[in-house]
């Protein structure tokens, strides 16, 4: 009898470690009022560059976030640590905060990388434009370890955080932080994603609009579609 | 049995002061500054890494806690290093007492793991090899202690109820459970020990029609505990808002990462094929660094008075009937095999999962042998063996540079000589 009672509080333990860590987990996400793309007042922020998202989002307090960001790149470069740990080789060791470190180096190629560091993000979905999807896609090559694709997906993971590459906004459940990059307009225009949004039936506490003045690579034209973008989707200039 | 716990203090006395041995002169290896990174980076904010962010995250939580505790000096990080590795020394004589109850066998084999190199280099570093087979064994010990066989030595392995002494399953197989998930926790090798014990203990409890009560109190004391227990140490992951979906996606992916991780800039890109662990002598996992303007090489290397002994022992024991021989070829060969069929490169590091079920079959060997060949042989294979490790020792230390003998051994593994793997993009 004592044999199936320790093993039903074995059971009954792994059960309320399960209950306890998805708790932990869904109490850790942080979300505003969540509005559906459609709806009046939707809030909505014109930011310069990408360093402004990232201190628009870290002041919300947001934590645990979905980010669905439409732009022409994925702004996930690793930052180099190597300095981080100059010097640091004797007893007794200095640690510092890593995040802290990282958003010293906080630019346009990274954002989204510190971004997950920071805990903001712990799933990202880049949408990029088809062409530059194409791209990625074709840039693969032959090594599909830690990836895995389907039609309009490059799924693949950062440390086990699951980042999806895709060329279309996806049907999502959860609500999700938006950021819309200007290098989004290179060639595609402003009514069809408009049109793509509002049929994904995606929800957000706000949206974003980067444009990406710290991109050198983005052009006055950009700039100018998401403005007109903007002037679409609210009726007014942001 | 007096005489057997002396001589098993005497010997963990004796491992425990060539890991402890200057410890606090010894710099940090990259490694450990990334450790306790790392500690503080999973622990306050639930990130993997700086380093080694494939592995589970364990050890980040006990040089987290002993950072907070001592400090970030040499005690703060290596404290559970140092301490398990050395009380690894005395278990691994209790169990195989435990699965032998050949005393010079049991002595035999702690003292191998006493005086091994790639053990004392390891437990004077804080990263988690010589952790992770701590609670491994510990596991194994537990379980050969709930089945613990009553037959004399010279009955066969077969298995008989009135051969078998159930003790405090009840007590035991949870606590087996719990040092198996602490050894998942902190590395994946411990996986394979804890499959042999699970096949064993279900094999034995229904092959002695034991009650169903026993056989499920077996089942889920090796798998769903460990599983909790593994579990438990990614709270602070989840703290980071994910769910219980994310969590098998994370395992898939970073399981995936591990069996197809190839190296890191600087690793040591020789000795890679644990194939030739017991055949070809003086393989190595070196480590450079500076300190003060001087160098500090740690070189992980097995003794080859003891390695060399690991294929031509197991040889023996296959043909030699031994009580307990099955119970530790399996536990070897479960755990050995997969390495030495991985396709991926394999560092000496990891024979720490592996060496201390080795010592345990050279043990036995070398007690049956010392019975025929009498005690003065005994002896000088122990002084050899001795002598070897401590001509070694500061190999273990960060000190090998100063000694010449030692200098092939350094310029051998010294990556500037040889191809610097670029390593896996998607780890770095």
């Amino acid at each position: 009898m004592l044999r199936w009672i320790i093993s039903a509080v074995i059971v009954l333990l792994f059960v309320s470690v399960l209950y306890l860590l998805s708790y932990v987990g869904s109490a850790s996400k942080l979300y505003g009022n969540v509005y559906s793309i459609t709806e009046k007042g939707i809030p909505v922020y014109s930011l310069r560059s990408s360093s402004d998202v990232y201190s628009f989002w870290k002041s919300h307090g947001f934590r645990g976030r979905v980010v669905l960001h439409l732009g022409r790149y994925l702004h996930f470069v690793q930052v180099d640590e190597t300095e981080i740990y100059l010097g640091k080789g004797k007893f007794p060791v200095k640690t510092s905060i890593m995040i802290k470190e990282y958003e010293q180096k906080l630019d346009n190629r990274n954002f989204l990388w510190i971004v997950m560091q920071g805990n903001i993000a712990r799933q990202i979905i880049n949408v990029l434009p088809p062409d530059a999807f194409r791209e990625k896609l074709s840039g693969i090559g032959d090594d599909l370890t830690g990836i895995s694709l389907t039609g309009h997906e490059i799924i693949t993971h950062y440390l086990g955080s699951r980042r999806v590459i895709t060329d279309r906004i996806p049907a999502l459940r959860e609500p999700v932080l938006i950021n819309i990059d200007a290098s989004y307009f290179e060639y595609s225009d402003a009514e069809s994603l408009l049109s793509e949004l509002r049929h994904s039936g995606i929800t957000t506490d706000m949206i974003t609009f980067c444009f990406a003045e710290d991109n050198p690579e983005v052009t006055e034209k950009e700039r100018q579609r998401l403005d007109e973008f903007a002037v679409i989707l609210l009726g007014k200039k942001v | 049995m007096k005489h057997f716990y002396i001589l098993l203090l005497v010997i963990t006395i004796l491992g425990a002061f060539m890991r402890v041995y200057k410890i606090q002169e010894q710099p940090p290896i990259m490694d450990e500054v990334q450790v306790a990174f790392s500690s503080e980076n999973y622990m306050e904010r639930g990130q993997f890494g700086p380093t080694m962010p494939n592995h589970p995250n364990l050890r980040n939580i006990l040089v987290y806690a002993s950072m907070k505790t001592i400090g970030t000096d040499a005690y703060g990080l290596r404290v559970f290093s140092l301490f398990l590795g050395m009380l690894g020394i005395p278990l691994l004589g209790l169990l195989v007492y435990r699965i032998t109850d050949n005393v010079s066998a049991s002595c035999f084999s702690a003292f191998f793991l006493a005086v091994d190199p790639v053990h004392i280099t390891f437990s004077r570093q804080a990263i988690q090899e010589v952790h992770t087979a701590f609670f491994f064994l510990l596991g194994v010990y537990f379980v050969a202690t709930g089945l613990r066989a009553r037959f004399p030595s010279e009955v066969k392995d077969t298995i008989n109820k009135k051969h078998i002494l159930f003790i405090m399953p009840e007590v035991v197989f949870p606590l087996a459970g719990i040092s198996f998930g602490l050894g998942l926790a902190s590395k994946a090798h411990a996986l394979f020990p804890m499959l042999v014990c699970f096949f064993y203990s279900v094999y034995v409890a229904i092959r002695l029609k034991e009650s169903k009560g026993t056989l499920v109190l077996f089942l889920v004391s090796l798998t769903i505990l460990p599983l909790t227990v593994y579990l438990l140490t990614y709270l602070p992951w989840f703290a980071r808002g994910y769910g219980l979906f994310d969590w098998l996606f994370m395992q898939k992916s970073l399981m995936e990462m591990t069996a197809t991780h190839t190296g890191n800039p600087m690793d040591s890109m020789i000795d890679l094929r644990p194939g030739l662990w017991f055949i070809k002598p003086f393989m190595g996992y070196g480590n450079f660094t500076h300190f003060e303007g001087k160098p500090f090489v740690t070189i992980a290397m097995g003794n080859p008075l003891v390695w060399m002994l690991v294929i031509p022992s197991t040889v023996y024991l296959f043909f030699k009937n031994v009580k307990g021989r099955w119970m530790l070829l399996v536990l070897f060969l479960v755990s050995y095999l997969p390495l030495v069929f991985s396709s991926r490169p394999i560092w000496v590091l990891s024979s720490i999962a592996v060496t201390p079920f080795a010592y345990g079959i050279v043990g036995v060997t070398v007690s049956e042998v010392a019975n025929r060949l009498g005690r003065k042989a005994l002896y000088v294979y122990v002084g050899l063996t001795l002598s070897v490790s401590i001509l070694f020792y500061p190999m273990t230390n960060g000190r090998a540079w100063k000694f010449d003998y030692l200098r092939p051994f350094i310029e051998r593994l010294n990556p500037h000589e040889q191809e610097i793997l670029k390593g896996d993009l998607r780890n770095r």
